[in-house]
C-alpha cells in the first residue's frame, strides 16, 4: 500500500477492521448512533477502543476523523481558526468542525488531556441541542442526523487536576473497555497474527503474568496490542522469548530491576 | 623528627646541550674565554669555567665583551658596521640577540635545558587546564617564550628594565605577565596574596639588584627564598628547576637539591651539571642545577616502576617510625607502576585518618595483592576502614590481618549472588507469577513459611553469577510452587508426627511433593521447568524403583498433595535420593503458625468486607435489626456463595458473590480476600458468610511506641532514619552513620502568629499584593508563527513589509500561554542554640509571614526545623508537613520552635531531601534558614562538617532539587559559596531584617 493524501472528511474505511466484541458494545453503539447519542469509551490503553471506532465507522460507513487531545489542546483547534494567505485572512475548519459538516464520526482521543476550554464546543455537541458554536465567525453550526461525537479516556491515570467532571461525563453513553477474557485474547491474538493457537495462549499467560505486577512497579500490564506485536515478530520468525523482550518487556518499563524480572517471566513461560 | 636522607653526589646526573643547535654552536674555549657563534656572528666573552687551553690559539670574533675592573664590562666591535642586535634561530624559535651589559647575548645553555624540561613537563601533562609558571629572575624571556609555546600561563619577574623589554620581544603579551620587582620583595607579595604555581624556574644569579636598589645575595637571600617554595606550589605542582651558576662561592648540584628536599621532602630531586658541548665534542661546564618533582602523580611519559627507595621515601611520609616502610616498599618494588601507583594513593588516604592504619595497610597490601585484584584490595581497605570507625584500632588491625579470609569471601561474592542483588528482581518476578504476595528474605536454609520466601543471602555454588542467579530463581519457584500447588492446604506436621522417625517422614514427603510441584511447572512454565532440570540431574540419577513408581503417578495432572501423602509409605524404606539445589527445607510449625493468623485474619477481613458491601448495596437496612426471617436464621448476612470456572486460579475455579439471587460485582479487595482464602483452604466455607456483629473489628497490634519514648529508651535505633556521611579525608561514605528522628514540635498556642502580622500589618498587606500578582496566569504572547487569534499589530506591519517588496513574518498569531506553578518548597529551620534570643524571634517572625505569602500563593510547602547532639541523636522537628493546611495547630507550632542543640546539617538535607522527593512539583527547592556554619558535639565542625553538608547538598541537586540557603553569619560567604554554590545564598546582614527579606528572597527565587 502506498501513501496517499486524504481529506480527513473523505476517510471512509472500506475494508472491515476485524475487531472482536467482548459484550453488546456494537449494538449499544448503534443504538447510540441511532438516538443521536454521544459515546464515551473507557479503558486502558491498548483495549481496542480506536479498532472499535474504525470498525463502527465501517459499518456505519461514516467517514471517522480523530483526534488526539494533548495539553495544548484548546478550542480553536478543534473548530477551526484564520489563516494568513496572500494577505488575506482565511477561514480554515478544525477536524470537528469538519466532522459536523460531513457528517461524519469525531473520535477525541485522551479527552482529559486537552484543555479546560474544550468543554465550551463540546457541551453543545453532546446534549440535545448539537450544534457547535463558531464564535469567531459569528455562526451556529447544526449537526445532521449522520454525525456521532465519540470520546475516550483511561481512568487508570487519573489525577486530580486532569479528571472527567461530571457535567461532562453525564453527557455521554459509557462503554467500558477491559483486556478481554483469556479465551477471547488469544482468539484475536490467532487472528491478527496468525501463530498457532497453543502459543497465544502462552503469549495470554504471560499477559496475566504482567497485569499481576500493576501498581507494583509496573504502571500498566501489557495490553491486547502489545501481544499482538509480540505475535507478529514470532510469526516472522523471531524467537519468542526475543520477542517478548522487544515488544512487551521493553514497551512497558525503563527501570533495570523490573525488566529483569518480566524478562524472567516471559523466559519461564515459553 | 624524620631524618631524611641526603642528597648524594652520586646522584648528579649531566645535561648537555650540544652544539651546533640552529643558529648556535660553541665554537672554542678556554684560558677563561668562549667563542660562539650566534646566528651570522661570532661573539667572545669570558667563563669562568673554561679553563685549560682553547684549540684555537686565534679567534677572530665579530663581537668581543672586555671586562673592567670591579664589575661590568663592555662591548667591544672587532670592525665598524656591525648590529648590536639581531636574531638567530634556534629550531625555529626566534631568538632575538642583544648585547646586555653584562656580557649576555642570546641565551645561555641553562636557559635551553630548562626550556627544554617545561616543554616536555608542560605538554605531558595531561589532567590540568591551565598551567600557571612562575618564572623568577626569568631574564630574556626565551625560557617564558618556551613554557608559552608549550601551552602555560606565565608570571615573569626580573628587576631589570632593559631585559625586561627583551623579554616581551620574545614572548609577546597573551598569557604572560611582566613584573619588574626585586624577586624577594615579589614573592612576599605572592605569598600574602596566596598565589600558587604548577611550575616554578629559579636560575638564581650569585649577585643581583633590584630597581630600587635592593641588594640580592645568593648566599643569603637563596635559604630563604626558597623556604617560601612550600607556601608557592600547587597541589598539582609540576616541577621546580632551582639552578646557579658563578659566584665566589661554588655551588654543587647536590647542595642545591639538599636546600629543596628539606623544605619539600618527599619527591624526586635530580641535581644535575649543567654543560654544553662543543662542536668538536668537547665539554663546557655551565653551572649547576636540581629539579624537583613529583612523578607519582601524572600521566607522565615514562611510568616507569619506582625502585625500593623512592617508594620507600613516599611511604616515609605517611608513618610514624623510623624504616615502618622498608620492607613493604621492598615487597612492592616488584610490581608494576600502576599497582604502586595505586598503593600510594591509598596509603595517603588511610595515613589521613590514622598513620597506625596506614602501616597495617602497607604492611599486609602486597599479601592482599597475591590474593586479589585492585578492586578486591581496596573492598579490603574499605572494610577494614569501617571496622576502624565502628569498633576501634585493634579490631581494625586484626581486620587487616585476616587478608585470606577476606579475599576468600570477596573471591566468593565475585562469582557468587548476593541476596540483595537479586531481591528486587525476584520479588517482582514471584508476584507476576501469581496468587498471594509473597514476600522475600535473606534466612539461613531456603524455606516458606507460606507468606515470606527465605533465601540464603550469598550463592556462590557455581562459577558464574548467572548460574547461582539461575538457582536463586529455581528456589523461588520452588517455594512459591510450595504454596500455589497446595502443598500446606494439608497439615504436614500431623501427617509426619504419626510416623516413628517423622525427620525421616518429612525427609520422604518432600522429595515426593518436590516431584509433584515439579511435573505441575512442567504443564504450567515449560520454561523454568527446562532451567531446573539440569538442578536435579543427581537426584534423578539416584532414584531406585519405588521413587520412579512414585514418580509417575504424581506426575498426573490431577495429582493432589494428598496423593503425595498416600504415597508415603511406599518410600519410606527406600534409599532417599538426593534432595534437588532448589529444595531447601519444610518447616511445618511455622507454616502452620503462620497460616492459622492468616486464616483468622482473612475470615475477619472478609466478612468486614461482606458487612461494609452490604451496607453500600443496601444502606437503609439496619445492621442490627434482622428484617426477614430469612435473615435471622443465616446470622445476618444475605450473601450467596456460588462457584464458577476460572482458568487462571490453580483449581479451576473461583467465587461469586450473590445478593438474593442476583450476582454482585466483587471490588478488589473482595477478590483478593477470597483468593487468598482459596489458596489456603481450597474452598470459602459457609460458616464465612455468617455475621461477626456489628463492629467486628480485630483486635490489631497494640499502637506504636511515640518517639519520644522511643528515644529515651533503650531502643536507641528503632524508628529512626540512618543516613550516610560523607568523610572528605577519606573520600568515602561512613555507613549509616548519622541517626535521624523525627518529632512534632511541641505547639505554643499563644497567637504568636497574629501579634506578628499585626506588627508588620504594613508589610503583610504588602507581601501579599505582590504574592497574588505572582500566581499562575495566562499571558498573551504576540507574534508566534501560529495561535488562536490574528495579531492584527503584527498583520499591518507585516502587509506594509509586502508592500515595500521586503519578505512577510509569518509570526501573525497571539497564543495565550499559561504559566502554571508547580513549586514544593521545603523550609529548613536552624533550631540550634546559637539562635537564642533575637534570631530565634526573627526566624519565627520570618515563618509567621512567609506562611501567609505562601498561602496566598498556593505552593506546596512544609517546615521543619532541625536540630541535635551527635551523631546518634540528629532531630528534625515537625512543623507543617505537605499535606497539613496551615490551621491554628501549625501556626502554634511556629510559635512554640524553641532554640536546642547544635546543628547536624548533612544529615538533615538528605533526611528533608528524601521528603521533598516524595512530591510531585517541577520545581522542588529547599531552603535553609540558619545562622552559621554546621557543627555539631563531636568532630561534626570545620572542614569535615563542611564537606558533608556540601556532598549533602550535590546528592540533593542531583536528585533535582534546588538548595538555597538564607543566613545571617556575615562570615558565610567563604564556606556558603562552597556549599551552595556561588548563587545559592543570600546573606542577611541584620537580624531585624530577616522577616522582610526571607519573602522577597522567596519570590525572586521562584518568579
Amino acid at each position: 500500500m502506498t501513501a496517499q493524501v486524504l481529506k480527513p472528511e473523505e476517510y471512509f474505511i472500506t475494508e472491515e477492521p476485524y475487531y472482536e466484541p467482548v459484550g453488546n458494545e456494537i449494538e449499544v453503539f448503534e443504538a447510540a448512533w441511532d438516538n443521536q447519542l454521544p459515546v464515551l469509551l473507557k479503558g486502558p490503553t491498548g483495549c481496542g477502543k480506536t479498532r472499535f471506532m474504525e470498525h463502527m465507522a465501517w459499518r456505519l460507513k461514516r467517514p471517522l476523523i480523530t483526534v488526539s487531545c494533548h495539553d495544548d489542546l484548546t478550542a480553536s483547534d478543534l473548530v477551526g481558526r484564520f489563516l494568513i494567505r496572500g494577505g488575506e485572512t482565511v477561514w480554515v475548519d478544525g477536524p470537528l468542525s469538519r466532522a459536523v459538516r460531513a457528517g461524519g464520526i469525531c473520535y477525541l482521543d485522551e479527552i482529559v488531556e486537552a484543555r479546560k476550554d474544550t468543554t465550551v464546543v463540546i457541551h453543545p455537541l453532546a446534549d440535545d441541542r448539537r450544534v457547535l458554536p463558531m464564535e469567531k465567525l459569528g455562526e451556529l453550526l447544526e449537526a445532521g442526523d449522520d454525525f456521532c461525537m465519540a470520546i475516550s479516556y483511561n481512568p487508570g491515570y487519573q489525577s486530580v487536576l486532569k479528571d472527567l467532571k461530571q457535567s461532562t461525563r453525564q453527557r455521554f453513553v459509557a462503554l467500558e473497555f477491559d483486556y478481554p477474557s483469556p479465551e477471547l485474547e488469544a482468539k484475536i491474538i490467532v487472528r491478527e497474527s496468525g501463530i498457532e493457537p497453543p502459543l497465544a495462549e502462552q503469549l495470554v499467560k504471560f499477559a496475566q503474568m504482567t497485569r499481576n505486577l500493576k501498581g507494583s512497579g509496573l504502571e500498566e500490564g501489557a495490553s491486547t496490542r502489545l501481544l499482538v506485536h509480540a505475535a507478529k515478530l514470532v510469526k516472522s520468525g523471531i524467537d519468542p522469548v526475543a520477542a517478548c523482550r522487544s515488544s512487551i518487556a521493553q514497551a512497558l518499563t525503563d527501570d533495570e530491576e523490573m525488566l529483569a524480572a518480566v524478562n524472567e517471566l516471559s523466559a519461564s513461560v515459553f | 623528627m624524620v631524618q631524611l636522607p641526603t642528597v648524594a653526589a652520586s646522584e648528579v646526573r649531566c645535561a648537555r646541550i650540544d652544539t651546533p643547535l640552529g643558529d648556535y654552536e660553541l665554537l672554542d674555549f678556554g684560558g677563561g674565554r668562549r667563542l660562539e657563534r650566534w646566528g651570522p656572528w661570532l661573539v667572545e666573552r669570558p667563563d669562568v669555567h673554561a679553563t685549560g687551553a682553547p684549540r684555537d690559539a686565534n679567534w677572530s670574533a665579530d663581537w668581543v665583551f672586555l671586562r673592567e675592573l670591579g664589575a661590568g664590562g663592555h662591548w667591544e666591535p672587532t670592525r665598524s658596521g656591525l648590529p648590536s642586535r639581531w636574531e638567530a634561530s634556534l629550531g625555529g624559535e626566534r631568538v632575538h640577540c642583544r648585547l646586555g651589559s653584562d656580557g649576555r647575548v642570546g641565551v645561555e645553555a641553562r636557559d635551553l635545558l630548562i626550556g627544554r624540561w617545561l616543554r616536555e613537563r608542560i605538554e605531558g601533562c595531561y589532567d590540568l587546564d591551565e598551567i600557571r609558571v612562575l618564572n623568577l629572575f626569568a631574564g630574556n624571556g626565551y625560557v617564558s617564550s618556551q613554557a608559552l609555546a608549550a601551552g602555560a600561563t606565565v608570571v615573569h619577574v626580573d628587576a631589570d628594565a632593559a631585559m625586561i623589554e627583551l623579554a616581551r620581544s620574545h614572548c609577546g603579551d597573551e598569557q604572560v605577565e611582566f613584573v619588574r620587582e626585586n624577586v624577594m620583595d615579589y614573592v612576599e607579595d605572592l605569598l600574602r596574596r596566596q598565589q600558587r604555581f604548577d611550575m616554578i624556574v629559579l636560575p638564581v644569579p650569585p649577585l643581583g639588584h633590584g630597581p630600587r636598589g635592593q641588594l640580592w645575595d645568593r648566599e643569603v637571600d637563596l635559604p630563604r627564598l626558597v623556604r617560601h617554595l612550600p607556601r608557592l606550589v600547587s597541589d598539582d605542582c609540576l616541577g621546580i628547576w632551582l639552578s646557579t651558576d658563578g659566584g665566589a662561592i661554588t655551588w654543587k648540584a647536590e647542595s642545591l637539591g639538599q636546600l629543596l628536599r628539606e623544605v619539600l621532602p618527599g619527591h624526586t630531586i635530580e641535581p644535575l651539571q649543567l654543560e654544553v658541548a662543543s662542536v668538536d665534542g668537547r665539554v663546557l661546564p655551565a653551572g649547576v642545577a636540581a629539579r624537583w618533582f613529583d612523578d607519582t602523580e601524572f600521566l607522565q611519559t615514562g611510568g616507569q616502576p619506582l625502585t625500593a627507595a623512592q617508594l620507600e621515601e613516599r611511604l616515609d611520609a605517611h608513618m610514624i617510625s623510623i624504616g615502618a616502610a622498608e620492607g613493604p616498599a621492598r615487597a612492592l618494588a616488584d610490581h608494576p607502576r600502576e599497582t604502586q601507583d595505586f598503593v600510594l594513593r591509598c596509603a595517603a588516604m588511610v595515613a589521613r585518618t590514622s598513620s597506625g592504619m596506614a602501616f597495617n595497610f602497607v604492611a599486609h597490601v602486597c599479601g592482599a595483592l597475591r590474593l586479589m585484584d585492585e578492586a578486591g584490595v581496596e573492598a579490603w581497605l574499605l572494610h577494614c576502614m569501617d571496622v576502624y570507625d565502628t569498633r576501634g584500632l585493634h579490631p581494625a588491625v586484626a581486620a587487616f590481618k585476616e587478608v585470606e579470609g577476606f579475599a576468600r569471601s570477596y573471591r566468593a561474592r565475585q562469582t557468587g549472588v548476593a541476596f540483595e542483588d537479586v531481591a528486587g528482581v525476584l520479588e517482582a518476578f514471584v508476584h507476576g507469577l501469581n496468587g498471594r504476595r509473597l514476600k522475600l528474605e535473606a534466612g539461613e536454609h531456603p524455606y516458606t513459611d507460606s507468606e515470606t520466601i527465605f533465601l540464603p543471602p550469598t550463592l556462590s555454588r557455581f562459577e558464574g553469577r548467572d548460574a547461582n542467579f539461575q538457582l536463586y530463581k529455581a528456589m523461588v519457584v520452588h517455594q512459591w510452587a510450595q504454596t500455589w500447588f497446595g502443598t500446606w492446604r494439608l497439615d504436614v506436621a500431623a501427617a509426619v508426627d504419626r510416623y516413628a522417625d517423622s525427620e525421616r517422614a518429612l525427609a520422604c514427603f518432600h522429595g515426593l511433593e518436590t516431584l509433584r510441584l515439579d511435573a505441575c511447572i512442567e504443564r504450567q512454565l515449560p520454561g523454568i521447568h527446562r532451567q531446573m532440570r539440569p538442578l536435579r540431574a543427581a537426584t534423578d540419577a539416584g532414584m531406585d524403583q519405588r521413587w520412579r513408581l512414585a514418580a509417575a503417578q504424581l506426575g498426573r495432572p490431577g495429582a493432589t498433595v494428598d496423593d503425595s501423602l498416600g504415597l508415603l509409605d511406599s518410600v519410606l524404606d527406600a534409599p532417599l535420593p538426593e534432595p534437588a539445589a532448589y529444595q531447601g527445607v519444610l518447616r511445618p510449625q511455622e507454616v502452620a503458625r503462620v497460616r492459622k493468623a492468616r486464616i483468622d485474619a482473612d475470615r475477619q477481613r472478609f466478612r468486614m468486607v461482606l458487612m461494609k458491601l452490604k451496607q453500600e448495596l443496601r444502606p437503609d437496612e439496619d445492621a442490627g435489626a434482622p428484617e426477614s426471617e430469612q435473615q435471622e436464621a443465616d446470622g445476618g448476612l444475605p450473601f450467596r456463595l456460588k462457584k464458577v470456572e476460572a482458568q487462571d486460579s490453580v483449581d479451576g475455579f473461583a467465587f461469586e458473590i450473590e445478593l438474593d439471587g442476583r450476582p454482585v460485582p466483587a471490588p478488589g479487595n473482595v477478590r483478593s480476600v477470597m483468593a487468598s482464602i482459596l489458596q489456603d483452604l481450597g474452598d470459602i466455607p459457609e460458616e464465612y458468610l455468617h455475621a461477626a456483629g456489628d463492629g467486628a473489628y480485630f483486635a490489631g497490634d497494640t499502637g506504636e511506641r511515640s518517639a519520644e519514648d522511643v528515644w529515651k529508651g533503650t531502643y536507641h535505633e528503632e524508628g529512626a532514619f540512618l543516613y550516610n556521611e560523607w568523610d572528605y579525608e577519606r573520600q568515602n561514605y561512613r555507613k549509616n552513620w548519622a541517626v535521624v528522628r523525627e518529632m512534632d514540635v511541641h505547639p505554643s498556642y499563644d497567637h504568636f502568629v497574629d501579634r506578628t502580622l499585626h506588627k508588620y500589618r504594613g508589610l503583610a498587606m504588602e507581601l501579599r499584593r505582590t504574592f497574588e500578582a505572582l500566581r499562575g496566569e495566562d499571558r498573551l504572547l504576540k507574534k508566534q508563527p501560529y495561535g488562536d487569534d490574528v495579531d492584527i499589530d503584527a498583520l499591518v506591519e507585516a502587509l506594509a513589509d509586502a508592500r515595500h517588496g521586503e519578505e512577510m513574518s509569518e509570526r501573525l498569531f497571539t497564543k495565550l500561554h499559561k504559566l502554571e506553578r508547580d513549586i514544593a518548597v521545603m523550609f529548613m529551620v536552624d533550631m540550634s542554640g546559637s539562635t537564642k534570643g533575637w534570631i530565634n524571634d526573627a526566624e519565627r517572625e520570618a515563618l509567621a509571614l512567609l506562611c501567609e505569602s505562601l498561602e496566598t500563593l498556593g505552593d506546596r510547602y512544609a517546615i521543619y526545623g532541625f536540630s541535635g547532639m551527635t551523631r546518634k541523636r540528629c532531630e528534625i522537628y515537625r512543623v507543617k508537613r505537605f499535606d497539613e493546611p496551615y490551621d491554628e495547630t501549625v501556626r502554634a507550632r511556629i510559635s512554640g520552635i524553641r532554640p536546642r542543640d547544635y546543628t547536624r546539617m548533612g544529615a538533615t538535607i538528605r533526611h528533608l531531601g528524601g521528603l521533598l522527593n516524595e512530591v510531585e512539583a517541577r520545581t522542588r527547592l529547599l531552603v535553609t534558614l540558619s545562622d552559621g556554619k554546621p557543627d555539631d558535639y563531636d568532630a561534626y565542625r570545620g572542614a569535615y562538617g563542611i564537606e558533608d553538608t556540601r556532598m549533602a547538598l550535590i546528592e540533593a541537586k542531583r536528585s533535582g532539587i534546588h538548595p538555597f540557603c538564607i543566613t545571617i553569619d556575615t562570615e558565610a560567604r567563604d564556606y556558603l559559596s562552597h556549599m551552595y554554590g556561588a548563587v545559592n545564598y543570600a546573606v542577611i546582614d541584620e537580624v531585624r531584617k530577616l522577616p522582610l527579606k526571607v519573602s522577597d528572597i522567596y519570590r525572586r527565587l521562584t518568579s
